[in-house]
């Protein structure tokens, strides 16, 4: 079940939140765990043992956890570390692995972290273990975060599991956010979505140079508004019920270079990669040779992580890459003259996209040859005004989602939140998004249409 | 108050509609499902589930409206394909829905005009106005009296997969003897709709093949071979078991741009030249 879907609008979420409020504090927790282990259900229902694995694996890491805690000797705080450590990242790989076949459960990717932070945190003694199973259990499936994210650390809400407040303003901004979470994936990333389904429906041989950067356009805008709206309804709802999520994204695309690029684009696995996997291997403290080791080995599972698709790993190694030359010296260059920068930017942002959404090779040489004509032919563009075509259908929504990359909106909002215009604007956007929503659900003639 | 006046706003209108909302979240599987079964009334023969026996149910139904074609054209001899280059089309008019927008775009039809949009159904094709001919947005009717054309390629019947079965035979009988009304003169080609790949065919509960069969099963039963001539494309995209193959198509149901190019070569092997 989808955070944009109206099952979960207006039957999963109303009858959870209130049930929630009336919940005494006491047993909010167990509520909010029961109600989490219920929306997961809900999305695995087909693969009843993925709910069992998040159960059993909820278990495994709160005794892991203990364990560490408890011991004193520091092999043996080491060997239960690597039990968990092994435990979870076993999971991740098998399910990962293309050889096994078999169907990713949702979320994994994102709670596997999430146990990984907590045991690392234990063993670091940065905080002490879970002592309550209900609490670590909700940290670990907790719906708002649990199908995408942010990848929240234990250390950082451990005092909110044990007593959080609900005020009328947190349900207010909660709310708001949702919303405009919602507005983004709805209104903006479904949208431009069809634009790049459009593209792969004509096939790539036969597009126009035009159309072939219209579609990296549209699929660059659609995985940013789809992943921040995701983001942003996550906060929100993690608000209503008292939780300050972090923030995962901080207006990226205005980025002048790739290194600043990825410090604000999911800003949470970055950061996890950086404090789990880079730093302990020693950061850039220990001379260049290791940090170019360091930085390879954090962008290949970077890679991996997204997909296990060769795509994923030319994709990571392309953006370590670019990172590296920026460490170089360019970065210099292009803080210097932002002009350059961002035109840098308009480059390598669609094509690092293209890498990641083309998961067939040949197909990948075949679209780059359509962006970049002076590579090599590519097969004809069949239908020379196509870009007219589909620029004249969604050049509403490129526009907009242009709009919305900048800091501008973002800006506008705070300065006027609370006239009574905005809240009217977002009450429209809300009644707008269900509208699409109801729409693709009830009338497969316009969803789906040959 | 003002301060939350989103919160007050929100919950007040989402507490208004939230019966409302309930009803149609909770309730459309039901309400297809009815459909379904109203439209397998309707058959005449509630019993056999359409998706078992597509051929034979519609048989009865069709052989009498066949019979009366071949009785007031009977006079004519049955006549044959042939050959023909993209001059065949320079009084060519192409109905359709997206597949036919599909060859318009990306094969070269030559002088052909062209009535087509995605979605078109036989419930809208005389409603919609588009850019066809050489005036402007006119509708069907409109382009029909305004110029004459010695050939009609009509290719619908897959975006009505969702209403009633005989309703839409019914209709697209109508729209077949309402254009060659209106053009005596003119071959009407009655194209059989594009398969969908196995894949799709499978997970659709009205988009499927069987349900492409049984529309194109009645489509072909119009075909008298004197004026109405039936073709069938899926002879040139099919997998060998009745379902658009995979290597063709990027989502399931329509074919990649440079794979009409073949289509429109197949087309011109399908003349009619008298």
């Amino acid at each position: 079940m989808v955070f944009s879907s109206l099952e979960f609008i207006f039957v999963f979420l109303t009858v959870f939140l209130l049930i929630y409020y009336i919940t005494p504090e006491k047993g909010k927790n167990l509520v909010l765990l029961l109600g989490s282990l219920l929306f997961y259900s809900y999305g695995s229902y087909r693969q009843p043992a993925h709910i069992l694995l998040m159960i059993f694996s909820i278990l495994i890491n709160y005794l892991t956890g203990r364990l560490i805690d408890g011991k004193r000797n520091p092999r043996e705080r080491r060997k239960w570390l690597a039990v968990g450590l092994i435990y979870n990242f076993t999971w991740l790989f098998l399910f990962k692995l293309p050889m096994t076949g078999w169907t990713l459960p949702i979320g994994i990717s994102f709670y596997t972290f999430q146990m990984v932070s907590y045991l690392a945190d234990v063993y670091w003694r940065r905080v002490r273990a879970e002592d309550s199973i209900v609490r670590l259990g909700v940290y670990l499936c907790m719906f708002p975060q649990l199908i995408a994210g942010p990848i929240v650390s234990y250390r950082k809400i451990a005092s909110s599991l044990r007593k959080r407040k609900v005020t009328a303003d947190g349900i207010e901004w909660g709310l708001r956010t949702f919303v405009i979470g919602l507005g983004m994936k709805v209104l903006l990333a479904n949208q431009l979505g069809k634009l790049w389904n459009d593209v792969n429906t004509i096939g790539y041989e036969s597009i126009s140079t035009q159309l072939a950067w219209l579609g990296i356009l549209g699929f660059s805008l659609q995985i940013y508004f789809d992943f921040y709206g995701y983001s942003l309804m996550a906060m929100g709802l993690g608000k209503l019920m008292g939780f300050q999520l972090p923030v995962n994204f901080k207006h990226p695309y205005m980025a002048l270079t790739m290194t600043e690029f990825f410090r604000k684009w999911h800003i949470t696995l970055g950061n996890w990669f950086r404090e789990y996997v880079y730093i302990p291997l020693g950061g850039s403290r220990a001379g260049t040779l290791k940090m170019i080791r360091n930085t390879v080995i954090v962008w290949l599972f970077t890679g991996i992580w997204h997909g296990s698709s060769w795509n994923f790993v030319l994709w990571g190694m392309f953006l370590c890459l670019l990172i590296l030359i920026e460490k170089a010296g360019l970065s210099k260059l292009l803080n210097r003259f932002p002009l350059i920068g961002h035109a840098y930017m308009c480059i390598m942002i669609p094509v690092s996209w293209l890498i990641f959404a083309v998961t067939d090779l040949g197909q990948l040489k075949i679209y780059l040859y359509k962006l970049f004509p002076f590579l090599g032919e590519a097969g004809e563009a069949l239908f020379l005004q196509d870009y007219l075509k589909y620029g004249k259908i969604y050049g509403v929504s490129l526009i907009l989602g242009l709009i919305f990359v900048t800091r501008l909106p973002a800006k506008l909002y705070r300065r006027h939140q609370n006239k009574l215009l905005v809240v009217l604007i977002l009450l429209a956007v809300f009644w707008l998004s269900v509208y699409c929503l109801y729409i693709g659900m009830d009338d497969p003639f316009l969803y789906f249409r040959f | 108050m003002k301060r939350n006046l989103f919160t007050v706003l929100l919950l007040l209108s989402v507490g208004i509609a939230l019966p409302g909302m309930w009803r149609v979240i909770l309730a459309p599987k039901e309400i297809s499902y009815v459909q379904e079964e109203n439209a397998n009334q309707t058959d005449g023969e509630g019993e056999i589930p359409p998706e078992e026996n597509p051929l034979q149910e519609e048989n009865s139904l069709q052989e009498e409206t066949g019979e009366q074609k071949q009785e007031s054209e009977g006079a004519e001899a049955e006549k044959d394909f042939t050959s023909v280059d993209t001059s065949y089309w320079s009084d060519a008019l192409f109905i359709g829905d997206s597949r036919t927008v599909g060859l318009s775009e990306y094969a070269d039809l030559g002088e052909a005009d062209v009535f087509a949009y995605s979605g078109m159904s036989v419930y809208t094709v005389f409603q919609v106005e588009l850019e066809a001919g050489q005036s402007g947005k006119q509708t069907l009717e409109e382009l029909l009296t305004e110029r004459e054309y010695g050939k009609i390629y009509i290719m619908m019947g897959i975006n009505e997969l969702g209403y009633d079965y005989n309703a839409t035979v019914k209709k697209y009988q109508e729209l077949v003897e309402r254009i060659h009304e209106l053009q005596p003169q003119a071959i009407l080609f009655l194209e059989a709709n594009l398969h969908v790949t196995k894949k799709k065919s499978d997970s659709e509960r009205i988009y499927n093949n069987p349900s492409i069969d049984r529309i194109n099963q009645a489509i072909e039963e119009l075909a008298d071979n004197k004026i109405y001539f039936y073709i069938d494309v899926n002879e040139l995209f099919d997998d060998g078991q009745g379902n658009l193959d995979v290597s063709y198509t990027a989502d399931e149901a329509h074919v990649l741009g440079k794979h009409y190019v073949e289509w429109a070569e197949w087309l011109l092997k399908k003349g009619i030249v008298s």
